[in-house]
């Protein structure tokens, strides 16, 4: 059922525990089928308002100050004055002892066989559009 | 804090860490390397790494706990001066460059290194991709002149090696701020298909189905075949291609693919190899920006070891490696950027956002350096 649509578009996955619900919640009406209508179209919606909403660069680079300065108070937090708290393994640490390596492969590459992408680069050579006020010259 | 040196988790992000240490002469140390795998510590690689940053430098202090998941490390003076190194293996001979194109400007006595080893791989970037985009691009922040050459003398693929790559690098006292913010126009695609103890017919096949792509925008592309014969071809089978695509205004980007290593996963057809490289570079001609991806964090620490002005440089997508390397300059020298993202136009095609990186230079000079 899935392996098709998630193909279509990345935020699927994100719509799909909401459709598994609909799927199989015991209310039934005459609309309890709509939700398959355009779901292509409303994917992609949300991904567009995903990618919009995308945070600043420079808080994701920097993160904010604050949070940089109290985070050593945290890790000796104890219980009782005698255990210490364990956390679960932060989303960094996950990357901590994983590959070093200055290649940048994206996950999901763009499909370079269709004509859209094709032309979405065409301006980047000399062969496309040239501004006004410049020429090949 | 600073006194004590800087700390780190992990094995991730090695170079970086121990590469601006050694330029900021803070004392860095790295804990819980691999200390939950099956096999904890460091790795041969990244002691071979080691040994190399302690060859080109004077007085470094390395001590390492006997399970290899601890390393402290303080530099010593970067020397320079002629460097032999054997490159163990399990890299390539690009993740070893990358470091040392970092530290080679800064060095007391001009750099000439003579690294052993695998010269082409897939996870790295080649010595090929690292000639024809790195070094034109540290050449715009005033590096350059004679003596600046990196040579494949002898290509070794992956897993065997055998290679020998020779890199020279002139000093610099200062390195010059840089406006790069118009990448300009791609005039011409050139690249390199190799191929060693394969047929060289390999290397046609390539370049056929390649320029079957890239030709569908451009016609000025030309790709040498290059066939290594002999004591020159190392000790693995193996070919591939590296692609750049140059700009009017001297930007390059690149893409790259060797074939699968000898016995290693499923072999790939070189037409496949062509036409997948050509794609992965219309990929990273999208990204767009002034440097490529993989040389992000060079075009980077360059502009924040520049004179005390503003550099600016447009960049594509920030990779995870990059945005790391940000914050490690900012550990390190305390330099943060400006970040801006640049969205395109609505009638341009021109490929994805941009980022338009801000800084202004330490002022950092190579005390190293003996004045003439």
């Amino acid at each position: 059922l899935n392996q098709s649509s998630s193909e279509i578009c990345p935020a699927f996955k994100t719509y799909k525990k909401r459709w598994i619900w609909i799927f199989f919640s015991p209310v039934s009406s005459s609309g309890a089928l709509r939700w398959k209508d355009c779901l292509q179209q409303k994917a992609s919606e949300a991904f567009l308002r995903q990618q919009a909403a995308a945070p600043n660069l420079r808080k994701l680079v920097y993160g904010s100050v604050a949070e940089a300065g109290d985070s050593g108070e945290d890790e000796e937090e104890e219980l009782g004055g005698l255990f210490r708290v364990s956390r679960p393994q932060k989303s960094k640490k996950f990357t901590a002892n994983s590959l070093d390596c200055s290649r940048f492969d994206p996950e999901t590459s763009h499909n370079w066989d269709g004509e859209e992408m094709l032309n979405s680069i065409r301006d980047c050579f000399v062969t496309g559009k040239w501004e006004e006020g410049q020429d090949a010259a | 804090m600073a006194s004590h040196g800087l700390d780190y988790d992990g094995c991730n992000f090695f170079r970086q860490r121990l590469v601006l240490s050694t330029l900021s002469g803070k004392r860095v140390k790295i804990k819980n390397i691999r200390s939950r795998d099956d096999n904890p510590g460091l790795r041969d690689f990244e002691a071979s790494f080691i040994r190399l940053l302690d060859k080109v430098t004077n007085g470094s202090r390395i001590e390492i706990n006997q399970t290899g998941t601890v390393l402290f490390y303080q530099p010593g003076l970067l020397n320079g001066g002629s460097v032999e190194h054997d490159c163990n293996p399990q890299r390539s001979i690009g993740y070893y460059l990358e470091a040392l194109l970092m530290l080679a400007p800064f060095m007391k006595n001009s750099l000439k290194a003579t690294l052993k080893g695998v010269t082409n791989d897939p996870v790295d970037p080649t010595v090929d991709l690292l000639k024809s985009t790195a070094l034109p691009l540290m050449k715009k922040f005033g590096i350059d002149g004679e003596g600046f050459d990196l040579k494949v003398v002898k290509r070794g693929m992956a897993p065997g090696g055998g290679g020998e790559v020779l890199f020279t690098c002139p000093v610099r006292r200062t390195i010059r701020p840089v406006q790069l913010t118009d990448p300009g126009k791609i005039k011409r695609i050139r690249g390199v298909a190799y191929s060693v103890r394969v047929s060289p017919q390999m290397a046609n096949r390539i370049v056929e189905s390649t320029r079957a792509v890239l030709n569908q925008f451009i016609p000025d592309i030309y790709i040498f075949t290059d066939h290594m014969k002999g004591a020159n071809s190392g000790k693995s089978p193996g070919f591939g291609l590296t692609l750049v695509a140059e700009t009017l205004s001297g930007s390059f980007f690149s893409a790259e693919m060797s074939s699968t290593p000898q016995g290693q996963g499923d072999p790939i057809l070189p037409e496949d190899l062509g036409r997948n490289c050509a794609k992965l570079l219309l990929e990273e001609i999208h990204r767009g920006g002034c440097v490529d991806s993989p040389n992000q964090s060079l075009a980077l620490l360059l502009m924040t070891l520049g004179q005390q002005d503003v550099s600016k440089v447009l960049l594509g997508p920030l990779s995870p490696y990059t945005i790391e390397f940000l914050r490690h300059i900012r550990d390190f020298f305390q330099i943060m950027f400006k970040i801006e993202v640049q969205k395109p136009l609505e009638d341009e095609r021109k490929g994805g956002d941009k980022v338009l990186m801000t800084c202004v230079g330490v002022g950092y000079s190579n005390i190293n350096k003996t004045l003439k």
